[in-house]
């Protein structure tokens, strides 16, 4: 025992002696409904297993098209749906690696290790087919953001990371390549509070500049790009308003990213967003506390167009959309992106309290075709990390 | 020894494990979170977590470690999910050791624990069990799924960290 560890051990004593036992809370009431739940569906298991089998079977239906003809009639009445074709792999950011995975079988096909120190805060589809765009920060307490390009191979294999830029004193908070054409889109935020705090940038032939972010607290969770390059979808903490979807500008003028972009406040604030190629449509997540709606949005508008899926949200939790809260809702948690085309959508929720436990389904979005994709990665953090 | 546990009984139990173990777990979720009420919704998600688990526990004395672990990971997934926000603006309180929060009587704690929460994560986290739980080597190691071996370089270098900054020889020249 020494000096140094007396006075640890004394100041963690202090800290947690300002719990007072007596103003602990109760346990909380759907706990106890909890334990009771699991032992029912202890006994319903057996009942529900015939109902999983028409579940997987549609699911194998439409992820390879290869299923029994009967079994599809036993499974729904309606035609059998047509069978889903998604970019081969998906890849996952979990933080410590990317890992790349056969998108069809689910299995894990490779794995690449951010540089030493670093640890990845962001994966995207980059401008070209089979290029990739990740982010970077450094693992340990201090701040410097780093951007990489990398390429995956016709079977998955990853290319080594090609040092794009880096923004020291900076965490990277999103990525996203511009299809078409050797431009991305990045986002950091500084870590020190005094303004100006980071901001937006594109970089590459379809621009090289910056928007800031002006005041203390604004930063970016995703980027997604138009085709063009002309217009980000950003979902964006804004000093004030707070959580809003907001559409960047790329020719505008204005120095700060909120200058420079228009807000849609009648789209729900999302984790994340994904825009269609064009720029008309907004894909966004949001939740009424029993049901996880992923739509389709007017940019010009803001108007509800389609419902894509719902998911039926199985915790409590989470604020009104736009809150603090409600941004983060601990029963529904919903990551999109789209691939280099913009065909195909990319979703992964969170159904329960847990971050780490996720849903992949794949959209194409030319047929409205689904399927659910048998990858659970642990994403133990919110943000854009899925690409395809 | 290996006990299977009844359903009839499975409420009542947790119930209790919750009176036993939730103002612990909450202390040292908030040692590691910073802000009390972030740690108690860790501590009840972890709960929720072990209910789930419940029926298929065979092993009862497990079942501390288990809310032990569950309350390590619900902290990192807080600190990711507001990895940036975290740095910048509080989402709840001050830190329990901030001046702002004054909880804590001393400006020497104060300054200590100010200290540990600039360490990275696993070091912070390996300190508290070690030097707030005391757990020994080997637990602390199956808490955090490393090697005993790692836990014991983590402690050396987070303390090797803070003597830096925290200059030991200072108390007892004052």
């Amino acid at each position: 025992m020494n000096d140094l560890e007396d006075r640890l051990r004394d100041a963690y004593r202090a800290a947690a002696d300002t719990i007072d036992p007596a103003t602990v809370p109760s346990p909380p009431v759907s706990m106890r409904r909890r334990v009771n739940f699991s032992q029912r569906m202890r006994i319903l298991t057996p009942l529900a297993a015939a109902a999983a089998v028409a579940v997987v079977v549609t699911t194998t239906t439409l992820a390879g098209g290869t299923a029994p003809r009967h079994h599809v009639r036993t499974a729904r009445a309606r035609p059998a749906a047509p069978a889903v074709v998604l970019p081969p792999f998906t890849l996952a950011d979990v933080g410590s690696s990317l890992k790349v995975y056969d998108t069809r079988t689910g299995a894990r096909v490779a794995t690449l290790t951010p540089p030493a120190g670093q640890q990845f805060e962001d994966v995207a589809s980059g401008g070209s087919p089979g290029t990739y765009l990740a982010a970077t920060g450094l693992s340990a307490s201090a701040c410097h953001a780093y951007f990489y390009q990398f390429h995956l191979s016709a079977t998955g294999q990853p290319s080594p990371l090609t040092f794009l830029r880096s923004v020291p004193g900076s965490q990277p908070t999103a990525v996203v390549g511009i299809p078409g054409s050797r431009s991305y889109a990045y986002s950091t935020v500084h870590c020190q509070t005094a303004p100006p705090n980071g901001g937006v940038g594109i970089s590459g032939p379809a621009g090289n500049r910056t928007w800031t972010y002006p005041t203390g607290d604004d930063y970016t969770f995703s980027l997604a790009a138009t085709a063009d390059g002309r217009t980000l979808a950003l979902s964006f903490y804004v000093y004030g308003p707070g959580f809003q979807d907001m559409l960047l500008n790329t020719q505008s003028s204005s120095p700060t990213a909120a200058g420079a972009s228009r807000a849609l406040p009648s789209v729900p604030v999302s984790d994340t967003l994904a825009i269609s190629p064009d720029g008309r449509t907004l894909y966004a997540c949001t939740s009424d506390g029993t049901t996880g709606t992923l739509a389709s949005y007017s940019t010009a508008t803001g108007a509800q167009l389609r419902v894509l899926h719902q998911w039926p949200v199985t915790a409590s939790g989470g604020g009104a959309p736009g809150t603090d809260s409600g941004y983060m809702s601990r029963g529904f948690s919903c990551q999109v992106s789209t691939d280099l085309t913009g065909r195909y959508l990319l979703a992964a929720v969170s159904l329960d309290n847990k971050l780490d436990h996720w849903t992949i389904t794949g959209f194409d979005l030319q047929t409205g075709a689904s399927a659910t994709i048998p990858v659970r990665p642990h994403l133990p953090y919110l943000g854009g990390q899925l690409a395809w | 020894m290996a006990v299977k546990i009844s359903r009839a009984e499975t409420a009542d139990e947790v119930d209790e494990l919750y009176r036993q173990q939730a103002v612990s777990m909450i202390r040292l979720a908030l040692l590691l979170t910073g802000d009390r009420a972030t740690a108690e919704d860790v501590v009840q998600d972890a709960f929720l977590g072990l209910c789930r688990r419940w029926p298929g526990l065979t092993d009862p004395t497990k079942a501390v470690s288990y809310l032990r672990t569950s309350v390590i990971n619900g902290c990192r997934d807080v600190h990711r999910a507001r990895r940036v926000a975290w740095l910048r603006r509080p989402p709840h309180d001050p830190p329990v050791w901030s001046a702002e929060a004054a909880a804590i009587d001393g400006e020497d704690r104060r300054e200590v624990l100010a200290a540990v929460a600039g360490l990275a994560q696993r070091q912070r986290e390996v300190l508290a069990l070690r030097f707030y739980l005391d757990l020994s080597y080997g637990e602390i190691a199956a808490a955090l799924s490393i090697s005993q071996g790692t836990v014991a370089s983590t402690i050396s270098r987070a303390l090797a960290i803070l003597a830096r900054q925290l200059n030991p020889q200072r108390r007892t020249s004052e």
